[in-house]
């Protein structure tokens, strides 16, 4: 449980960070908040300082039926009012949101959540592998690769849990996914954030 | 049994109260059809709940046992403290979005739509509220609150809510700082510039504060109470449906998606020509919505009205004895009689008014 923590951990920081950056639009920075919450639940579990046992796994679901999705527009409609809007973003979320405690949390249909980030990874990785984007498709075939090893429960090498897996791919892939800013786009996004 | 059974009683006092005060110091602030309509919007609201208030209760109790994160000791009053705080930040909330997203303006719509502002406005609530508004409440129920704290909090939100429609008291001092007073929610139930999408707090103001929607009541411009595109008509069943009816057709004639999603999601005033279409206000251009009616009209009204709040409080005594099939029947008659009373007063609307072409007293 140890690794759990700390790949959750790693996880966290990661998502916590680049959900900081005021250079990406805000649906990319919701949905990394959304990713970030979980992450941090899980560290509190698994570390045991301060486990919230009902709340990890809800978030957790939350984050899968609603982030991943939002993630997915981000990369395939980055000018969408989604991506670029507040108001629209927390509509997205909170309907997704509503859906995913209904159907997964509350229906105990974990399929539904399951599925739906699965589906959003895949449509990234292709869309990006369309748009020749390379590194940032690495990046979703690792966020792909992760969820994969943990929905089947592969453990290979043994002492590396499925968990970590998800983990360790979120988090790599989160870095890799987010759009290559070029210093002038940087500089005119610091005052009028797009991406 | 429902407490609202034991507050109806004093609402209606409280409205005779002011009306006798409003008299005496020789103001009018209210008129009776649009009084009528505000007490009967109010009595088919509380029939709709009735119906599919349960559904909220229902979501909480799941969510809540389920998900609870926190035992509370419901003995601490700092969990009643607590409980209603982050109850009236979430009311913040609802009633932003009641206003600033256009599916939940539709719902909201008809708490707004009196042109009058008095205690009996506040009465004029949604029927479809139960629908969205629970959702709102979803981190109470994550936080583990007991739905009996979730229960009296929201009484205590929804009564305390109550005397602040009234024209008669004024500024209140330093409570305006912390408290939602008669007079920020004036400025809410206006619809002067100054007053859109303005004071959202449901017994706190400090909400609007620190969400920058905080605006102080002007001494040197009437507010002109209503909305925009008013309603003109008395129904009750109309009130609730008519924005409902309007974004269908908006959502029908748009050309793409995009423009669906926003006649649906966007602020009530986006048009696909402006993200913003809310023209500016001219408080000597408006007129109060009225019909001509005789005076044995009103009285059938006024008699109805008072029947079907005794058959409503009737109701909230009996229903535990009634079975389901016959709650649902009778609020679904009782909604239909209510919506008959308001035809009634409004069916003449095309035909001239006997006593006054249009009021223009108000502006």
């Amino acid at each position: 449980m140890l690794s759990l923590a700390i790949t959750d951990a790693l996880l966290f920081l990661v998502a916590a960070w680049l959900a900081s950056r005021t250079t990406y639009a805000v649906g990319y920075r919701m949905a990394l908040t959304l990713l970030a919450i979980p992450a941090l639940l899980g560290f509190l579990r698994f570390s045991g300082i301060y486990p919230l046992e009902t709340w990890h796994p809800l978030f957790a679901l939350l984050s899968a039926s609603a982030a991943l999705p939002l993630l997915a527009i981000c990369v395939v409609w980055p000018e969408s009012l989604v991506v670029r809007k507040k108001q629209f973003a927390i509509i997205f979320l909170g309907i997704t949101m509503l859906l995913g405690l209904l159907i997964s949390g509350l229906g105990k249909l974990r399929v539904y959540d399951q599925a739906l980030g699965l589906l959003s990874m895949l449509v990234m990785f292709v869309s990006l592998v369309k748009q020749s984007e390379t590194n940032r498709a690495l990046g979703a075939a690792l966020m792909l690769t992760g969820s994969v090893m943990f929905v089947l429960k592969l453990s290979i090498p043994p002492w590396v849990l499925p968990g970590d897996w998800l983990h360790i791919g979120m988090a790599f892939g989160i870095i890799l996914i987010l759009p290559r800013l070029q210093l002038a786009d940087q500089i005119v996004a610091n005052e009028n954030p797009v991406y | 049994m429902n407490p609202i059974a034991f507050a109806i009683p004093v609402f209606l006092t409280l409205i005779f109260l002011e009306l006798w005060i409003a008299h005496s110091r020789g103001v009018q602030v209210y008129r009776l059809k649009d009084s009528l309509t505000s007490i009967n919007v109010g009595m088919m609201s509380e029939f709709s709940k009735a119906i599919g208030g349960l559904i909220s209760l229902a979501m909480f109790t799941l969510i809540s046992d389920r998900f609870g994160a926190f035992v509370w000791d419901v003995s601490n009053p700092l969990t009643w403290i607590s409980a209603l705080l982050l109850y009236d930040f979430c009311y913040y909330w609802v009633h932003r979005t009641g206003h600033e997203v256009n599916i939940m303006w539709a719902s909201h719509v008809v708490h707004h739509s009196s042109e009058e502002f008095n205690l009996s406005t506040a009465l004029r609530q949604s029927s479809t509220g139960f629908l969205f508004r629970w959702v709102f409440y979803i981190p109470l129920a994550l936080l583990g609150y007991p739905v009996k704290v979730f229960v009296i909090v929201g009484l205590i939100d929804f009564l305390y809510m109550y005397w602040v429609h009234t024209q008669l008291i004024g500024k209140l001092g330093w409570l305006e700082y912390v408290l939602v007073t008669p007079s920020n929610h004036r400025v809410h139930h206006g619809q002067n510039d100054y007053c859109i999408d303005k004071n959202y707090g449901g017994i706190f103001s400090f909400w609007d504060r620190m969400f920058g929607t905080y605006a102080d009541e002007r001494d040197d411009e009437k507010t002109v109470y209503g909305i925009r595109k008013p309603l003109e008509s008395w129904n009750p069943l109309w009130a609730n449906l008519q924005q409902f009816v309007q974004i269908w057709k908006q959502v029908k004639s748009a050309e793409n998606w995009r423009h669906r999603l926003m006649y649906v999601f966007a602020k009530p005033s986006w048009t696909p020509e402006k993200e913003d279409a809310t023209t500016i206000f001219q408080a000597n251009q408006f007129s109060r919505f009225d019909t001509p009616a005789s005076t044995g009209l009103i009285r059938f009204a006024f008699a109805g009205t008072v029947l079907i709040n005794l058959l409503l409080m009737s109701y909230y005594f009996l229903q535990s004895q009634l079975s389901q099939p016959l709650r649902i029947t009778y609020c679904v008659v009782m909604m239909l009689i209510i919506a008959g009373i308001g035809w009634l007063l409004t069916r003449s609307r095309n035909a001239p008014l006997n006593h006054s072409a249009k009021d223009h007293s108000h502006a």
